[in-house]
């Protein structure tokens, strides 16, 4: 079947081309490789400048693929894509939580489908070198479309930082089939309660004598009552608040201050 | 400066435990969460190309590291002076949120203070309040 | 009974009615002037707050605390019944853990102790992107390291556009940005959700 071997050329050329373009092309490679291994290696400046040679590199050896694909120019595919597992494992062990910086102005962290991907990439560059023939030569189109569109889905599937092209779409659209995590519905979280009491003009009477977090908090009556260590000029008390657990307005929160006697006292 | 109106979110930075662990110093270098201290969308053009207040809106001055802010609390006005330490939030991730107390509302992420600075006008449990920022007391 | 259930039902009706107010004591003015005037003096922007510590608990010994800070610094932090416990939700000393992170507010006093007036223990606050939604989880990528949220029946909530918090975490915009209170489980890349803020 050398017909799947002269697709490996065209498989490369794609994938070279298109990374390398982005790289020559980039508004802001300094950018780009800010959060990289790249920059950890070489720095700032130098670190940008190899990113746009890697970049056009790329993409004269794409070019050099399709127009012609001898085995020295299938070496140099092997020694890049060589290079780039060499990148890879450097960044894993040095800077594991930076961005590779491959593909793409996603910053992604290294995973087993970064070094996947690049395998792929080495793979394909060495059946190159060793088992194809030009791929201009008759190969059946069908079959040969077919498996370059599977090896371009594998591409991507390896690719993290095109997640968002579809695996985002499918995890949305699985939410929107069957939605996980619907709670429920009869329940009034303790943050809904802190959210409208903050808000309500009898914490905001007390904020400035309030001392702690909440100390304790529980249901009674339709109520929740909320509870505030509070430090008075002369001694030290508790606010407890009733909020309505059923949606009211605002002023529908209540305060009473109690002190260390358990002597309820008057606001005034 | 006049005053602007948003939401301040807390955060950590400097050493520190837990998953901002590798947070490091912030973009001045000396953030630390005992310090009252916040991130601040435009302290460099790098930072404002990254965190793009522009794209909700919204103009801020361009403020060096160090630089003080005084951050009122709407729900409760408690008032606290914190330093630039650092680059953030994201404000452009945010566009148009906004969090009120009462008819006072804050929209738009526009600063990130340090536990110490957030902790001075409110509860850590609250993710995030509306704020006035000012560059007076 | 137990005494906490006696004091509840106290409070309880306090708050509600049925308490007669005994002795209206001068509290004096709750102006919060007065408060701010009585806090001590104003921490300098940029500064270490005193009144503040940050670290992770290295011994438990009663109700006092002592924890490593991540620059180094020791800490005593001393609680009463007074002092509240944040861990994902109200708590006690009791459910404090050797290990556990804290941010504790409070009173410096002069033997260099801190008297707390609140902790909470292993609390974060970050921005995330939401990377997927499972049936007892939601999977977060912060700053390009992923960490798990785990969600907790009737507690973990939502504040979708700043409305009143809700147990429904179903709307949580899958590829999208929020923010997000939690407890950290000690040693690991996960957490436990409290509530996560998104704008749908």
């Amino acid at each position: 079947m050398t017909w799947t071997a002269q697709a490996q050329p065209l498989f490369l050329a794609g994938v070279l081309g298109w990374s390398g373009l982005a790289k020559a092309i980039d508004d802001d490679p300094r950018g780009r490789v800010a959060d990289t291994a790249l920059h950890r290696l070489l720095g700032g400046r130098l670190a940008a400048d190899v990113f746009v040679a890697l970049g056009i590199g790329e993409a004269v050896l794409a070019l050099a693929l399709l127009a012609a694909p001898g085995r020295p120019v299938a070496l140099a595919a092997v020694a890049l894509t060589v290079g780039f597992l060499a990148y890879l494992t450097y960044a894993a062990v040095a800077t594991p939580q930076a961005s590779c910086g491959c593909l793409g102005k996603k910053k992604v962290r290294l995973s087993w489908r970064s070094f996947a991907r690049a395998g792929m990439l080495l793979a394909a560059a060495l059946v190159t070198a060793f088992g194809a023939p030009a791929w201009w030569q008759s190969p059946p189109l069908l079959p040969l479309f077919l498996l370059l569109a599977g090896e371009a889905a594998l591409f991507v599937a390896l690719s993290a930082e095109l997640d968002r092209l579809w695996l985002t779409p499918l995890r949305r659209l699985r939410v929107r089939v069957a939605p996980p995590l619907t709670g429920t519905p009869d329940v009034v979280p303790l943050q809904a309660s802190i959210s409208a009491l903050v808000r309500s003009p009898a914490y905001r009477a007390m904020s400035a004598w309030l001392a702690s977090d909440v100390l304790d908090h529980w249901d009674a009556d339709g109520w929740r009552l909320l509870v505030y260590g509070v430090r008075l000029p002369d001694r030290r008390a508790t606010a407890v608040f009733a909020v309505p657990l059923a949606q009211a307005r605002l002023d529908a929160i209540r305060v009473t201050l109690v002190d260390e006697e358990d002597t309820v006292l008057a606001l005034p | 400066m006049t005053a602007v109106y948003g939401e301040a979110s807390w955060f950590c930075c400097g050493a520190a435990w837990g998953p901002c662990g590798s947070a490091g110093g912030g973009a001045c270098g000396d953030c630390s969460s005992s310090r009252h201290q916040h991130a601040w969308p435009t302290v460099s053009a790098a930072c404002t190309s990254i965190t793009n207040p522009g794209a909700c809106g919204v103009s801020l001055t361009q403020r060096g590291c160090g630089f003080v802010h005084y951050v009122t609390n709407l729900c409760n006005g408690k008032e606290v002076s914190s330093a630039i330490a650092d680059c953030g939030p994201n404000t452009h991730l945010f566009c148009g949120e906004k969090t009120c107390c009462g008819s006072s509302c804050g929209t738009n992420r526009l600063i990130d203070l340090t536990a110490s600075a957030f902790s001075a006008i409110a509860g850590l449990s609250n993710g995030l309040i509306p704020v006035k920022i000012n560059t007076v007391a | 009974m137990t005494p906490q259930v006696d004091r509840r039902q106290f409070l309880t009706r306090a708050a509600l009615g049925g308490v007669t107010i005994v002795g209206a004591t001068a509290l004096g003015s709750l102006a919060p002037e007065a408060a701010f005037g009585a806090a001590g003096p104003a921490v300098a922007p940029g500064g270490v707050d005193p009144a503040f510590a940050e670290g992770r608990i290295t011994a438990i010994a009663g109700s006092m605390l002592l924890t490593a800070g991540s620059d180094g610094t020791l800490n005593r932090i001393q609680t009463t019944s007074g002092t509240s416990v944040w861990k994902l939700t109200p708590a006690g000393l009791g459910d404090v853990r050797i290990g556990d992170g804290l941010y504790a507010r409070g009173v410096r006093m002069p033997d260099g102790s801190l008297a707390a007036d609140a902790l909470w223990v292993n609390i974060v606050s970050l921005d995330a992107h939401v990377v997927s939604l499972a049936s007892d989880r939601v999977h977060l990528d912060h700053h390009g390291s992923r960490l798990v949220g785990h969600v907790v029946p009737n507690v973990s909530a939502a504040v979708y556009n700043g409305t009143p918090a809700v147990t429904d975490l179903s709307m949580v915009p899958v590829g999208g940005h929020v923010h997000v209170v939690g407890a950290w489980r000690p040693d690991t890349t996960e957490i436990d959700v409290s509530t996560v803020y998104a704008k749908v």
